[in-house]
C-alpha cells in the first residue's frame, strides 16, 4: 500500500455490511472480502474467468472479446471508459492511443501503471508528471 | 523476600522497593494489552492509519527497535568471531535487549497485520522477491537465535543451575555459541538491509527510491551500516541507564570507551555513505524523474533542517565526540554523544517512513500528517513497558554484567 | 516453501532462498541438538562436578583466576586456562622444569615464614585455591582440611556436611559443605580418592582420603608461593567486602584481624564466602 503513489490499494478497515433485504443484489461471482484484507481495482477478473469458460465450452482457447468488459466499462451511460488490448493494432484502445491526446499518471517515475488518461488541453496532460515545487506553491 | 533468587555477591532493593519500580510500567502493560486487545478483536480501524497512510507509528517503532537491537548481534560478532572478549561484559546484557526488541517488534507486526491469523501464509507461500519477506524470514529466524542465546543466561540463575539438566545443557550450549553468533550475523545483516531495501525499491516514491547494486538499493547498505553503528552506542546508553537507576557501576570505563570507539568508527563510515547517497539522490536519481530534489524539502515541517539535524546534529557531531574525544572526553560525554546516536537512527527511520508517506504525488495529493490513536500509542507503550519488566527481572535475577561484582570495586573511581 | 506447496515454483530466485532459510532452520536445530545430545551423555557420564566448576571457573573474575606463576613472578600476567589444574598444564611443566634445574627449593625455611599477613600457614602441607590443605600422611594416606583463611573468613566456625566414607572425590570437584548462618558453602576437593576418614571442624582434618596409586599433587601450592597468594586473597576479600558506597576501606598492607564478624556485621557475607570458595 505504501508502495503505490496513485493510493489505488484499499484496506478493508470494517468487515462490509450491506442493509438488510440487499443480500439479493449481491454479485454471485465476487466474494465480499472481509475486514483486514488489501484490495485492488483487477479489471472485473471474474468477468475474465467468465468469458474463458464460455470459450472453453465453444472448444476455443482464446476468449471472444466482445465477452469480457470491466463492470465500470459497462456501466458508464456516457461511454467515457475504453477498455481494450493496446498490443492489438485493430482494437479500439489502440485506435484511441495513437492521436497523441493520451497520457498517464506519473509516468516520469516508470511506474507504467495500465490506466490511460485522454485529454484535448496540454496543460491537463502535462499535470500527470509530478512537480513537487509547483505542488508547493499551489498549496502555500 | 526474593534474596535466595538472587545472584550471589549482587546486591539489589529491597522486594518492596522493585515492585514499586514495577508497578507503573505494569499499569502501562496491561492498559497496552487492552489496546491490542482491541486491534486484534476489531480490526485496525482502531487506528488513525488510513489507506493513505498504511504504515504508521507501529512501522516506526518496529524499524527503530530492530536497529537499536542490533548491538546484540553485534556484539556477539565482536565476542565470538572478532575475539574482542572485553565486550564480554556487556554480552549479556546485550542478549537481553536484543531478545526483548525483537520480541517487541514481532509483537506489534503481529497486531499490525490485518490478519493475524492468516499471518503464516507469509512463510508458507513466500513471495521471494519481496523484501517483506526475507524480513519476516530474517527477524523470525534471529529472534529463535536470540532466544538460544537468552536461554543460557536464563539458566545460570542462582536456583536453575542447581538442576544438573540446566547445568549441563548450558554448559553444552556455550559451546556452541560462536556457530549461533556467526548464523545471527548472517541474518541481522539481511534484514537490518532488506528493511532498507522496502524504501529503496518504491518507485512510486521518489523521496525514498534509491538505486544501488543489483537488487539493492543503497537504502538496503545505509541501514546496515546505521544499525551496527547505533547498535553499541545504544548498548552504553542502556548501561549507563541501568546503572544510574540501580546504582551500580556495571563496567568498567574501558569497556564504555571500547564501545564509543566502534560506534564512532561506524558511524563516520556511516555519515560518509549517507552524504554521498544523499547527494547521488539529489544530482542523479531524482532529476532523471524530472524532479528538482529539493522540492522534496518545501514541505513544513520537514524542511531541510530534518536532513541537516539527521546528517549533522545526530550523525557527524556524535562521531566526532565518539572518535576524538575518546580518550580525553569523560564517560558521561561519551554517552551523551550514544543519546545523539540512538536519536539519529530514531530520526532516520521517522523520515523513511513518515516523511515518505506525507509527501503527496499525485498533482492533486495535498501534504499529509497523521497522528496515531489512543490504541497504537497505548500498543507502542506496550512494548516500552515491557521491556523494561523483561529487562528489569533479568537484571535482578541473573547475572547481566560479569564486571559488577568484584574486578570493578578493584579498578576504583 | 515445499515442491508442493501452492506458490512455489523451480526458479533461480525460490530456490536461492529457500536453500538459505533451509541452511539457516538446519544449522539451528543441528546446534541445539548436538548440544542437547551431549547434555544428556554428560548427566548420564556422572561428571557434573567437573562441569560445574569449568562453569564457575569461568565465571570468576579475572583477579581470582590469576596463574600460580604470577605470585612467585614468574610471569607478569598470566590468566589460569586451565581451571587451576596444573597437572596438565604445559605451561607449569616447563616452569618447575626450569626451577629445578636452577636448584630452587623450598625446604629448610624458616618457621617463621609461616606466618602469612598474620595467618599460619604450616609449609608442612600443599594448599588449594579454594583455601583447602593437603598433608602426606606416614601411611600414604592424605589428610585434607580448612586453612587459616578459610576459618578467619568463617567467623567463628560453621558446622560441615561431609561425605560419607567410601564415596570418591576429584581435583575441584564438591569436597564437602559448610553450613553457616543459612548459607551453603561448597568446599572444592583438592585431591583425587577416596574418603576413609572423615573428621570435621573440631578435628585436626576434614577428610582422610586414600589417593589412587598414581597420585598427582602438582596442582597444589606450596612453599614460596603461599605468602604472595594469601596477600592477593586478602585483597580479594577486600573487594568483596567493601560495600559499593564506601570502596575498600581494608588499609593495603594489613593483617587480618582474628574476627572479621566485629568490622564487617552487615556485609554481604554469602556473597563473600561465594567469592572466596569459588563458588560464583
Amino acid at each position: 500500500m505504501a508502495a503505490c503513489p496513485y493510493h489505488a490499494r484499499y484496506f478493508n478497515w470494517w468487515d462490509p455490511e450491506w442493509p438488510k433485504g440487499m443480500e439479493g443484489a449481491l454479485n454471485p461471482d465476487v466474494a465480499p472480502r472481509m475486514r483486514g484484507v488489501v484490495e485492488k481495482c483487477n479489471f472485473c477478473f471474474h468477468r475474465l474467468q467468465a468469458a474463458r469458460e464460455k470459450a472453453a465450452v465453444r472448444g476455443a482457447r482464446d476468449i471472444d472479446l466482445s465477452d469480457y468488459v470491466p463492470a465500470c466499462v459497462e456501466a458508464c451511460p456516457a461511454k467515457a471508459i475504453t477498455f481494450g488490448d493496446l498490443l492489438d493494432e485493430s482494437s479500439n484502445v489502440f485506435r484511441l492511443f495513437e492521436d497523441g491526446k493520451t497520457f498517464r499518471l506519473l509516468e516520469n517515475l516508470g511506474t507504467a501503471p495500465k490506466v490511460y488518461y485522454r485529454s484535448e488541453r496540454e496543460w491537463v496532460r502535462r499535470l500527470g508528471e509530478e512537480d513537487f515545487a509547483g505542488k508547493a506553491e499551489r498549496n502555500g | 523476600m526474593d534474596r535466595h533468587l538472587v545472584a550471589r555477591g549482587a546486591q539489589r532493593a529491597p522486594f518492596r522497593r522493585f515492585a514499586l519500580w514495577i508497578a507503573p510500567w505494569a499499569v502501562m502493560l496491561v492498559l497496552g494489552a487492552y489496546a491490542i486487545y482491541l486491534c486484534l478483536s476489531k480490526g485496525l480501524n482502531q487506528t488513525n492509519m488510513d489507506n493513505r497512510f498504511a504504515f504508521g507509528l507501529w512501522i516506526f517503532l518496529d524499524l527503530s527497535i530492530i536497529a537499536l537491537g542490533a548491538g546484540a548481534f553485534f556484539t556477539g560478532f565482536l565476542v565470538y568471531i572478532m575475539k574482542r572478549h572485553e565486550l564480554r561484559a556487556v554480552l549479556s546484557s546485550a542478549v537481553v535487549l536484543g531478545f526483548i526488541c525483537y520480541s517487541g517488534a514481532i509483537l506489534i507486526l503481529m497486531v499490525d497485520v490485518g490478519q493475524p491469523l492468516r499471518a503464516w501464509f507469509t512463510f508458507w507461500h513466500p513471495n521471494v522477491h519481496s523484501m517483506l519477506t526475507e524480513v519476516t524470514f530474517c527477524i523470525t529466524c534471529y529472534l529463535t537465535v536470540l532466544a538460544i542465546e537468552y536461554a543460557p543466561i536464563l539458566m545460570k540463575n542462582r536456583k536453575l543451575k542447581d538442576i544438573p539438566a540446566f547445568l549441563v545443557f548450558e554448559f553444552e550450549l556455550h559451546k556452541v555459541m560462536p556457530i549461533l553468533a556467526g548464523v545471527g550475523t548472517f541474518l541481522s545483516f539481511f534484514h537490518q538491509g532488506s528493511l532498507g531495501g522496502l524504501y529503496g525499491v518504491l518507485q512510486g516514491r521518489p523521496f525514498a527510491f534509491r538505486e544501488g547494486i543489483g537488487i539493492w538499493p543503497t537504502t538496503f547498505f545505509l541501514f546496515i551500516v546505521s544499525a551496527v553503528a547505533a547498535g553499541p552506542s545504544f548498548i552504553l546508553l542502556t548501561t549507563w541507564l541501568v546503572s544510574k537507576i540501580s546504582g551500580k557501576r556495571l563496567v568498567t570505563d574501558n569497556v564504555s570507551r571500547l564501545l564509543a570507539r566502534i560506534s564512532g568508527i561506524l558511524l563516520i563510515v556511516y555519515v560518509l555513505l549517507k552524504s554521498v547517497d544523499t547527494l547521488g539522490w539529489l544530482n542523479k536519481t531524482v532529476p532523471e524523474f524530472g524532479l528538482s530534489g529539493m522540492s522534496f524539502f518545501l514541505w513544513a515541517p520537514f524542511n531541510v533542517w530534518i536532513l541537516f539535524l539527521e546528517v549533522v546534529v545526530f550523525g557527524l557531531v556524535p562521531a566526532l565526540l565518539l572518535l576524538a574525544g575518546n580518550k580525553q572526553l569523560r564517560v558521561g560525554w561519551l554517552v551523551f554523544s550514544s543519546f545523539l546516536v540512538c536519536c539519529g537512527i530514531l530520526l532516520n527511520r521517522f523520515v523513511m517512513t513518515i516523511q515518505t508517506l506525507s509527501l503527496p504525488t499525485l498533482p492533486f495529493d495535498k501534504f499529509m500528517l497523521y497522528s496515531p490513536s489512543w490504541q497504537e500509542v497505548a500498543a507502542f507503550l506496550f512494548v516500552v513497558a515491557y521491556g523494561v519488566i523483561v529487562y528489569s527481572l533479568s537484571f535482578r535475577y541473573l547475572r547481566l554484567f560479569p564486571q559488577e561484582a568484584g574486578a570493578i570495586r578493584l579498578q576504583g573511581d | 516453501m515445499l515442491p508442493w506447496v501452492y506458490g512455489f515454483s523451480w526458479e533461480t530466485g525460490q530456490i536461492v532462498f529457500l536453500t538459505i532459510f533451509y541452511s539457516v532452520v538446519g544449522i539451528l536445530i543441528a546446534s541445539c541438538g548436538l548440544a542437547a545430545v551431549r547434555a544428556l551423555r554428560d548427566l548420564k557420564s556422572k561428571n557434573l562436578d567437573g562441569i560445574r566448576w569449568h562453569v564457575d571457573f569461568n565465571d570468576l573474575g579475572d583477579f581470582a583466576r590469576t596463574c600460580r606463576h604470577v605470585f612467585t613472578g614468574d610471569v607478569s600476567d598470566r590468566i589460569c586456562p586451565n581451571g587451576f589444574d596444573c597437572r596438565t598444564c604445559r605451561f607449569h611443566r616447563e616452569f618447575a622444569a626450569t626451577k629445578i634445574a636452577a636448584g630452587e627449593a623450598t625446604a629448610g625455611m624458616a618457621p617463621d615464614r609461616e606466618m602469612s599477613r598474620g595467618l599460619r600457614m604450616p609449609l608442612d602441607r600443599l594448599y588449594h585455591r579454594g583455601h583447602t590443605w593437603v598433608r602426606k600422611e606416614a601411611d600414604g594416606t592424605l589428610t585434607v582440611g580448612l586453612d587459616e583463611f578459610g576459618k578467619r573468613v568463617l567467623r567463628n566456625g560453621a558446622s560441615a556436611e561431609l561425605p560419607r566414607a567410601g564415596s570418591m572425590l576429584t581435583v575441584n570437584g564438591k569436597g564437602w559443605f559448610l553450613l553457616k548462618d543459612g548459607s551453603r558453602i561448597r568446599v572444592l576437593s583438592p585431591v583425587d580418592g577416596k574418603v576413609v576418614e572423615t573428621g570435621g571442624p573440631g578435628s585436626r582434618f576434614y577428610l582422610r582420603v586414600a589417593p589412587p596409586d598414581d597420585r598427582d599433587l602438582r596442582h597444589l601450592l606450596n612453599g614460596e608461593e603461599i605468602r604472595p597468594w594469601i596477600t592477593r586473597e586478602i585483597e580479594r576479600l577486600q573487594m568483596a567486602l567493601a560495600s559499593e558506597e564506601v570502596g575498600i576501606d581494608l588499609a593495603d598492607g594489613g593483617e587480618l584481624v582474628e574476627d572479621l564478624t566485629m568490622n564487617y556485621p552487615d556485609a554481604d557475607w554469602d556473597g563473600v564466602w561465594r567469592e572466596i570458595f569459588l563458588e560464583p
